[in-house]
């Protein structure tokens, strides 16, 4: 927002604003608590009342079971920590690969004029279409969802580092020349900092991918993970497991967002 | 011995359709220390083209640029410049910005940060060091990039319109201050603009390009009786302002629309 439009709204009655502050900050989550409460309230009593079929959409209270029984059998501790050392290897690696590649192409305009068109190809495939191929090189274990994690983020990382690489400002890239820095102390003090903002959007975009990516992998063939406790409870109608895995992938998706958002904090700076 | 001197600059260019276009033709200026140059002349004149041969971010095509009697080939320690965009880094505060150029030239973080802040203070900018430039107003910025471009203690300094973005009153108070604080550091400076009041409000000299290919039509020293200090404010009440700028605007051969 420009100075001009700030001093605006300084200068702007303050009734616009109605409410005390407390209310203000409370008045969103109360208004999600309430409809998420609501929702779940009818659709309890709409399976007990033989209005809405449990055994075609699952219950709360069963999904509450489904989750005291994985607990307490260790299968939930057992299948989330699969699945979350899945995503996070396949994403950290997918990340720092990609965006260290793209960023290199900073160096030499000739490989990235040889490899972008490449690079967009190999970003249209759906990478999950690699599942089968992945698994039976590298077999039913971590290593495969780990892999089809690592291919769903690569690309995007790779594609965003390096457009970021072609959004620096040319005339600070001669300000720096001029003072004589060298081309590693521009890469370091101009490009890495002014990429930064275009690779924690595609780490955003990211943390969805790579989940995609070892839930599927589990889906096609594993022992253990979310993906495979959810595939199993489909095949046996057993809904409210099913459920019960959307909640925790959701959870696990929403950590990373979490995590993701505190390191944006930390490294981008003044940004408004 | 002239403190810069340009002699003989000739700069083409080779046009997508692979013609040639000659952008400056012979173009020689001597240049004293401590003076105060402002170059004029109309958009495309090569005012630009000479800017870049000067800080030695391109090599002419035939002719030398000198300071101090050596001959500059390419970027030299000697120069800084600010241009119209002020470049601050988003990422970094005012007093990072400022320490840029001391960082990357080795200078101990402390040592820079002492610097900076020093020179933050002396022109204005005390209690902005740990501000985003986000958060700065244009003058501002603009005070910081100057602050930028003088704390690398540069004997010349080259000005690329740098207060072509600003209102017309930011605009006197910076034109002020930068030709204070540069004949406070006794720096040679020149001033690449196309407004001839600024030119002759803040320079001793005038050069004035034209032509195509571009060279010198016009070189002017200026002279003017103002009354109290110096300021681009009261040098446009001098009463040789008008001539001055009146000479300068007949040489930029303005074809106004509907003019014959």
């Amino acid at each position: 927002m420009t100075t001009d439009a700030k001093r605006l709204r300084a200068a702007l009655p303050r009734q616009a604003v109605t409410g005390s502050p407390w209310l203000r900050h409370a008045a969103v989550p109360a208004v999600q608590v309430t409809i998420a409460a609501v929702v779940i309230a009818l659709w309890q009593f709409g399976a007990d009342a033989h209005l809405v079929n449990g055994q075609l959409f699952g219950t709360p209270a069963g999904i509450v079971a489904a989750a005291r029984r994985t607990f307490a059998d260790g299968s939930m501790a057992v299948d989330t920590t699969a699945t979350v050392y899945e995503t996070v290897t396949g994403f950290v690696l997918g990340t720092l690969l990609g965006s260290v590649a793209g960023l290199m192409l900073w160096y030499s305009r000739f490989v990235a004029r040889v490899v972008e068109p490449a690079a967009v190809a190999f970003n249209a495939v759906p990478k999950i279409a690699l599942g089968p191929l992945i698994i039976i090189w590298l077999g039913a274990g971590t290593e495969s969802k780990i892999v089809l994690a690592f291919v769903s983020t690569l690309v995007v990382a790779f594609l965003a580092a390096y457009g970021a690489t072609r959004e620096v400002d040319a005339d600070l890239v001669t300000l720096l020349r001029s003072i004589g820095a060298s081309r590693w102390q521009i890469f370091r003090k101009l490009l890495l900092p002014s990429a930064m903002p275009f690779m924690f959007a595609a780490m955003r975009i990211n943390v969805g991918f790579a989940l995609v990516g070892a839930v599927v992998g589990e889906f096609i063939s594993s022992q253990r993970g979310v993906g495979h406790a959810v595939f199993v409870a489909g095949n046996l109608f057993d809904l409210n497991t099913v459920w019960l895995g959307i909640l925790e992938l959701s959870t696990v998706a929403a950590i990373m967002y979490a995590l993701l958002a505190r390191c944006e904090r930390l490294l981008v700076k003044g940004r408004t | 011995m002239p403190h810069l001197e340009l002699s003989g600059i000739s700069q083409s260019f080779r046009r997508a359709d692979g013609s040639l276009h000659r952008v400056l033709a012979e173009c020689s200026l001597a240049i004293e220390r401590g003076e105060f140059v402002s170059i004029v002349g109309p958009s495309g004149s090569g005012k630009t083209t000479l800017f870049n041969v000067i800080a030695g971010l391109a090599a002419p095509q035939s002719g030398t640029v000198a300071i101090g009697g050596v001959p500059v080939d390419g970027p030299s320690a000697r120069v800084a410049y600010m241009l119209q965009k002020d470049l601050l880094m988003p990422w970094r505060t005012t007093l990072e910005n400022v320490t840029l150029g001391l960082e990357i030239r080795g200078v101990p973080v402390r040592e820079a940060r002492r610097r900076g802040g020093e020179l933050l203070e002396r022109y204005g900018l005390a209690g902005s060091e740990g501000l985003y430039p986000g958060a700065l107003s244009g003058g501002m910025r603009q005070r910081a990039a100057l602050i930028r471009t003088m704390v690398l203690e540069p004997e010349i300094v080259l000005l690329d319109e740098p207060f072509s973005a600003l209102d017309y009153q930011t605009r006197l108070m910076l034109e002020a201050d930068v030709r204070r604080i540069i004949h406070e550091r006794g720096c040679t400076a020149i001033l690449v603009t196309h407004d001839i009041d600024e030119a002759v409000s803040i320079s001793d000299r005038v050069v004035v390009l034209g032509g195509k290919p571009a060279s010198v039509k016009l070189d002017v020293q200026i002279e003017l009786t103002v009354e109290g200090t110096h300021t681009p404010a009261t040098a446009r009440e001098a009463p040789e302002f008008r001539r001055y700028h009146k000479a300068i605007w007949e040489q930029l051969e303005v074809t106004l629309p509907g003019a014959a």
